[in-house]
């Protein structure tokens, strides 16, 4: 039976147990350490969420085909929607698993809502309150996520490598943007036919490229991870649990995309070879699961989830 | 996707299997380093039958300390790095100058600005 995601701000439950699995998560360790992952230094413990920060960074390092600079195996291209629904599902089952709640599903953020408050107001909403997932700082001061509750233990360094550390959570709202996206940016990317096209990078037209955030200045995706700021920037930001709430509204305009355009994908599997994994039957980059998923097979997921409200 | 091979996907055990049959993978997980000052980026065009190929290679420093990373340009000159991956930038300048801010620890004294940390970390 589907699972339904819910607006983090208008659900507490769904709230709470987000933080709930995020804790546990990150509290959960199955052996593998940082010397695992050629990070120097003395080894240490590395946590089921930190694994997936990992394979985003992994993910984002990986130049596909590696002869440019664009496109990597799970931004800057059409892979971009389908690899962060991949990574969605997995933490959804993760939490699940970790809390033993079947039903859970992930919450989402609703940021183009906040984007339509005043600039002042949208650094003052629910969400970021105590009762929310905490405010900003270096560290976050209050919230869940704040002290000794929640350590940052890898993160990325100024030229993109993976270190160990041990610090609190970062953020720094609107401290480089001032704003969020609104909703009309949001309707300006749903109007959008193509979902992609060819250069298939960052350069592209289409709805993907827009809900990315590449044309022009950062844009709805891209905007809201400049918006947060501190450990949102680098490639290591599903640090912050916000990432997943960002990626969860983008995926539920992907779904009302999708339900408005007979789920349709491009590049087919016609295109050149350089494109993989961004072509439609291609396996999608994973190192968290060894069953191959492919775009192709997250195109239609009401079985899986639905949301309570599409845009 | 089945979703059942993927609920068994996310058991313990069986992400363990996951994570030791990636191991040789995972182990470059820290990332790659380029002594060489970078990648050279390539971009290219066909205008009116003709091919244009231009070759970008950036020999970047900081307070005359190498800033060692790949950075790429599109087509439409814009310029983006790894390390800050949900932006893209104007020039080059300003770009490190983004770092800069971002990553302020890094290019404090006691760094080289190659991700080699000098003196013990901490709180900041």
């Amino acid at each position: 039976m589907a699972v339904i995601r819910t607006n983090v701000a208008t659900s507490q439950l769904a709230r709470d147990r987000y933080v709930d699995g995020v804790l546990a998560l990150k509290a959960e360790f199955l052996g593998t350490t940082t010397a695992d992952l050629g990070i120097g230094g003395p080894a240490q413990q590395v946590s089921t969420y930190d694994l997936f920060t990992v394979w985003h960074h992994l993910a984002m390092g990986r130049l596909t085909p590696p002869t440019q600079g664009d496109r990597n195996a799970a931004h800057s291209g059409p892979v971009f929607l389908p690899w962060h629904r991949l990574m969605l599902v997995l933490l959804e089952l993760q939490i699940q698993r970790v809390l033993g709640i079947d039903e859970f599903a992930l919450p989402y953020w609703d940021w183009a809502a906040d984007g339509d408050l005043s600039a002042a107001q949208q650094t003052n909403t629910s969400l970021w309150k105590d009762t929310g997932i905490g405010g900003d700082g270096s560290p976050v001061a209050d919230g869940p996520f704040s002290g000794n509750a929640y350590r940052v233990r890898i993160d990325s360094d100024s030229t993109g490598r993976l270190r160990a550390t041990d610090r609190g959570l970062r953020r720094d709202l609107a401290g480089d943007i001032a704003t969020l996206p609104t909703s009309a940016d949001v309707a300006t990317a749903l109007r959008l036919t193509d979902y992609d096209t060819p250069d298939w990078d960052r350069t592209s037209g289409g709805f993907r490229n827009t809900v990315e955030g590449w044309p022009g200045m950062p844009g709805l995706h891209n905007r809201v991870h400049v918006w947060v700021g501190g450990d949102m920037a680098p490639a290591t930001s599903p640090n912050d649990p916000v990432f997943y709430l960002n990626h969860c509204n983008v995926d539920r305009l992907w779904e009302a995309w999708l339900q408005d355009h007979g789920h349709t994908y491009v590049p087919d599997q016609n295109e050149s070879a350089d494109l993989q994994p961004h072509r439609i039957n291609d396996a999608m980059y994973s190192v968290l699961t060894s069953q191959p998923v492919t775009p192709a097979d997250v195109l239609n997921v009401s079985t899986f989830y639905t949301y309570d409200k599409l845009p | 996707m089945d979703i059942n091979q993927l609920k068994q996907a996310v058991q313990p055990d069986r992400l363990r299997e996951t994570l030791e049959n990636h191991s040789a993978e995972l182990s470059t997980a820290a990332g790659h380093h380029h002594p060489d000052g970078g990648l050279v980026d390539v971009r290219s065009a066909n205008y009116r039958g003709h091919e244009i190929v231009v070759r970008t290679r950036y020999e970047i420093t900081v307070d005359g300390k190498p800033f060692d990373v790949s950075l790429s340009v599109t087509n439409n000159g814009r310029v983006h790095y790894h390390g800050l991956p949900t932006r893209d930038f104007p020039s080059a300048i300003e770009l490190v100058e983004k770092a800069i801010e971002v990553f302020g620890d890094d290019f404090s004294a006691d760094h080289d600005h190659a991700g080699h940390h000098h003196a013990p970390g901490g709180e900041h």
